[in-house]
């Protein structure tokens, strides 16, 4: 990727970003692992593990009961070079057993880093995807995440029910705080909740797009202001394999037997389930668009800055998450502060340049010299393709919490047409 | 964000169905959280007592500003005071060094204590006591009142420093909990066999209780998320809590050694008579800080003239000179700090300026309307409650009966042909017949009930323990949901009013009610998980707020009185107690069904 010449230090480099979802009661064992296997900074926030539980009760009316069982567990991200990768996904699966039920996932992606100088976490700026898949045989491939940024209290337990139905996988849900448009409205903005309910899931490539249509219609998230979803290529995943816990009516469970398979045949498209849906696929590559999500760290109370840079390009909204940055070289890179902030955009690739440019022309990225602490501590660059749910597009979402829909539409037209923001228009995709 | 795009234009027309919508979902909320009080309240006194309500208008304006209130004072905390203490916190550590955010801390507590005076909650309490029956109790409240209030804030300034070195020494909570709970045993066994001491038991334990006011708590555990955050390296994400726990327990260990050094220098009188002789006049006024205090006592109890009420704007502008004291001292010590140490604008100015002004407003409306509705309505209830069932109409014509024996009670039947009972009670002046109702027996259960239920639906409406729920759901990703930790904490307080009703109609010492569960709490509180532990001990201290806190003093009182208990302390102590056990069992129980699914795979990795 070309960065301009003022952004020398600014360095990018392709790595591997690593994702665990781990149970609360597990984390502390894990972070001695990643400090073991030198991962250098790690970046956790709680989150919770949603499974499905099966009751039996004794009316014959309502004998069986499926309630959502809730277990707090923690997201862990980071990035490695991409030869280092193998070795510490391949240890930490081993370890920690992902494949036994209610222990966790772990997912890892091709991503861009941008760094300043030493602290730099990629290697070759090369992005050979072969030399990370040697040594992670027993990881799953050919898989997709689907990103749920909800905007309703209750919709991540919904969507979390909806996927556990659907045999998804396990969904991890984790707050966040929207910013954006919500922000321009002066003190208006206060009467936006800006909660959000973030819902990652993983899916097998081919049934990716057609889950995620099912799910939307099921949870009835093509309503403006429910929220938006995108969904991202993954590399590799070991994945929980359980999704209900309690009572279970055979010697096995329809996951064990659909992991036996899988392993037989060494490949998941088999049990395609949309396979005639081309029409519909041919819909949602209308959908489709070029997107990057753009993922900042940076110590807490500062990722306004970032967000005001991003909107300053013309990328609207961004999902702010608290994070703590642990590891080993927490200490030398930000002065010891463990209190972070994950800031998530969803940018047109377009504009990643610009986005960086304008980061680095804002003294952001070189601010770490100057006294303010302002450094990204990482900025993580995945490709992304986003859908806005049906109807309702990011801007409609923004402007979320009315209960009116005329309103809501009304609102939509006058202020984004107003604005006459180029990147805006063709986005605008109200019915 | 707002400094550099220029701010939308909102047609008015859209803009105001935001705010409308907004407004009625905040509405919304508060209503149901007090439906279940005022219907209570209600249906006692309309079907059970059957009292008219009088003053119908007052009480629904009271009623309908309280609600206002709520919401409000809720938002308020949401937007000004909670981000500007989370945002101190996160920053303190990074600008200074630790004396200085020690210190910072003591101050703090100083400062809660004086924003928000207990002394008025305790004085409510004690406005029975009599000099001649508890005169270190008398003398506390009346001579010595600074004195209390200055054990209290040292106990409060003390608490919130060691809650801040906890934070940033990473230290558990539970050392601290059994440290003080072994303390606050030994005192409190220690002064149940001291003579002069045991009349203080009460006032002590219940001075932990009402010191965290609406205002200190959720500013507290603001500060402490932000100072644990900051610090935490591999600490929980709920760390954070266990401040509040630490500001109940120190005041108590305070007031307690305040009374030690008192107690000697206090005399003490035969009876009501020795009091007001002449010649233990030198003896009496050393219960009073004046000469003219002591004349106004005696006043008081030769023509027992009730208080005069005030009206409502007298009330609504007491209340606004409060909330306004108490929110200014509080936020504007944070704003000094901010300006002097951590020298950054906080994100979203505005947004804490419009929530420390409608902390001000809510809080000011909700402590007029709980005094204008829902605390009349609880009086009314509280002092009816014990006379209606014993048939005798005025609380004034209460005698309490020892030993009454059933065999006692005759018959007689009414011209309709109704069996009804009676007994005789010998006076001075001969036998008279005294109708026996029918529910008097029950009447006692009924109290407890009663108790019961109030306890419950006050704390539902309880706005810092509303502030406790949402942070604790957000820190758990809701795991722990808001809901459960308001129910559970209610239904302890449900038990705890009942307990100490309970104490005032059966005359029960406090320590039999008070130490057993918090012996019961250690071992509890040993096997739970840490951040449980610090939830639950912290919901102490919220149970006792602007709502609750009127209510259970106005019923300890009512029924105190027409019982012939001269003091309703202890009552908030043993609201305090319960919320910890049922909270505490809570956590229990959902820690061992979060780890079944462990298990479940431990078990599976073992084959």
């Amino acid at each position: 990727m070309s960065i301009s010449p003022q952004a020398e230090e600014v360095r990018s480099s392709a790595v591997a970003r690593v994702t665990v979802h781990i149970n609360h009661r597990l984390s502390h064992k894990l972070y001695d692992s990643l400090k073991e296997l030198a991962v250098g900074r790690f970046f956790v926030e709680p989150s919770r593990m949603v499974l499905l539980q099966e009751k039996k009760r004794r009316s014959r009316l309502f004998a069986r009961i499926l309630s959502l069982d809730e277990n707090p567990a923690e997201r862990i991200s980071f990035c490695l070079p991409m030869e280092r990768v193998a070795h510490v996904a391949t240890s930490l699966v081993e370890e920690f057993r992902f494949d036994l039920a209610g222990r966790g996932s772990l997912y890892l992606e091709h991503v861009t880093s941008y760094s300043t100088g030493s602290t730099a976490t990629g290697g070759t700026a090369t992005h050979d995807a072969n030399d990370t898949v040697a040594g992670l045989g027993r990881f799953r491939t050919g898989l997709t995440g689907i990103t749920f940024i909800l905007s309703n209290p209750d919709a991540g337990n919904q969507v979390a029910k909806t996927a556990l139905e659907l045999g998804v996988c396990v969904p991890y849900i984790s707050l966040g705080v929207g910013t954006g448009i919500r922000d321009e409205l002066g003190l208006l903005r206060i009467t936006i909740p800006a909660d959000k309910e973030i819902v990652e899931l993983v899916a097998p490539d081919h049934d990716a797009e057609g889950l995620l249509r099912l799910i939307v219609d099921e949870c009835r998230l093509n309503q403006p202001g429910r929220g938006f979803a995108y969904i991202y290529p993954i590399h590799s995943a070991a994945l929980s394999p359980q999704l209900r816990i309690g009572r279970q009516e055979h010697a096995a469970s329809i996951e064990q037997i659909i992991g036996a398979i899988d392993e037989l045949r060494g490949e998941t498209r088999w049990r395609t389930r949309f396979a005639s849906t081309e029409e519909q696929r041919g819909q949602a590559n209308s959908l489709h668009r070029d997107e990057r999500e753009v993922s900042v760290i940076c110590s807490e109370g500062h990722s306004d800055a970032y967000v005001a840079t991003a909107s300053r390009i013309g990328v609207r909204g961004a999902t702010t998450a608290k994070v703590r940055a642990l590891g080993t070289d927490a200490d030398s890179a930000s002065g010891g502060v463990v209190a972070h902030e994950r800031t998530t955009m969803i940018v047109p690739a377009s504009l990643v340049d610009s986005l960086v440019h304008g980061i680095v022309e804002a003294g952001l990225f070189e601010a770490e010299k100057l006294v303010l602490r302002m450094a990204i501590t990482d900025m993580v660059l995945a490709e992304s393709s986003l859908f806005y749910v049906r109807r309702c597009c990011i801007h409609c979402f923004r402007i979320s919490g009315l209960t009116v829909y005329v309103v809501t539409r009304k609102m939509n037209k006058t202020l984004f047409l107003k604005r006459h923001d180029e990147h805006l228009i063709p986005r605008l995709n109200i019915s | 964000m707002s400094a550099t795009n220029s701010p939308m234009k909102i047609p008015h027309r859209a803009a105001f169905s935001l705010v409308v919508a907004y407004v009625g979902r905040k509405l919304y909320d508060q209503l149901r959280s007090v439906a279940f009080i005022v219907g209570y309240l209600l249906v006692f006194q309309l079907f059970v007592l059957r009292i008219p309500i009088a003053n119908a208008a007052v009480l629904a304006f009271g009623l309908a500003i309280s609600v206002f209130g709520l919401a409000l004072f809720l938002e308020g905390l949401v937007l000004g005071l909670m981000p500007l203490g989370e945002f101190i916190g996160l920053r303190l550590p990074e600008k200074t060094i630790l004396p200085v955010i020690l210190a910072f801390g003591v101050a703090l507590g100083l400062a809660a204590t004086f924003a928000e005076p207990a002394i008025g909650a305790l004085r409510a309490a004690g406005s029975a006591v009599v000099p001649w029956e508890s005169p270190l109790l008398f003398a506390l409240l009346h001579r010595y009142a600074e004195h209390l209030v200055a054990a209290i804030a040292t106990g409060v300034g003390v608490a919130v420093g060691i809650g801040m070195l906890r934070f940033a020494y990473g230290l558990s909570i539970k050392p601290f909990v059994f440290a003080f709970t072994l303390i606050l045993i030994a005192l409190t066994v220690i002064a149940a066999f001291d003579s002069a001491l045991r009349e203080i038991i009460g006032i002590a334990w219940d001075s932990g209780g009402v010191t965290t006011g609406p205002v200190t708590v959720p500013l507290v555990l603001a500060l402490g998320i932000g100072v644990a955050r900051s610090y935490g390296s591999t600490e929980s994400p709920t760390s954070g809590f266990g401040v509040v726990m630490l500001a109940s327990a120190a005041p108590i260990v305070a007031v307690f050694v305040l009374c030690m050094v008192l107690a000697p220098t206090v005399p003490r009188f035969e009876s009501r008579e020795a009091f007001l002789s002449p010649e233990s006049h030198e003896q009496a006024t050393q219960l009073f800080a004046s000469e003219t205090q002591f004349e106004e006592f005696t006043k008081r109890l030769s023509d027992d003239a009730p208080d005069a009420e005030l009206g409502i704007a007298a009330t609504l502008s007491a209340y606004l000179w409060s909330s306004t004291r108490a929110v200014l001292l509080l936020a504007g010590g944070f704003v000094l700090v901010l300006l002097i140490f951590v020298r950054e604008r906080v994100r979203r100015q505005d947004e804490i300026l419009l929530g420390v002004f409608l902390t001000v407003l809510g809080l000011t409306l909700l402590g007029g309307g709980i005094e204008l509705g829902l605390a009349r309505l609880g009086d009314d209830v509280g002092r009816r409650l014990p006379v209606a069932f014993s048939s005798i109409e005025l609380p004034e014509q209460q005698i309490r009966i020892r030993n009454f024996d059933d065999e006692l009670l005759q018959q007689a039947l009414t011209p309709d042909g109704r069996s009804v009972q009676f007994f005789y009670l010998a006076e001075s002046d001969g036998f008279r017949p005294v109708p026996f109702g029918r529910w008097a027996a029950l009447g006692q259960v009924l109290i407890l009930v009663f108790a019961f239920g109030m306890g419950y639906g006050a704390t539902l409406a309880e706005p810092a323990l509303r502030a406790l729920g949402r942070t604790v759901e957000q820190l758990t990703v809701g795991t722990f949901r808001a809901d459960t930790l308001i129910r559970t904490v209610s239904i302890g307080v449900g038990i705890g009013l009942g307990m100490g009703m309970a104490r005032i109609l059966w005359d029960i010492p406090l320590p039999i009610l008070l130490i057993p569960p918090y012996v019961l709490l250690l071992p509890l509180t040993a096997v739970s998980a840490e951040e449980f532990a610090a939830i639950a001990w912290d919901s102490a201290g919220v149970t006792t707020g602007p709502v609750t806190v009127p209510l259970v003093v106005a019923m300890g009182i009512g029924v105190g009185g027409a019982v012939g208990v001269s003091d309703g302390f202890g009552v908030l102590a043993l609201a305090s107690v319960y919320p910890i056990l049922a909270v505490t069992i809570t956590g229990i129980m959902l820690r061992r069904h979060q780890n079944l699914i462990m298990h479940d795979s431990e078990r599976q990795g073992i084959r």
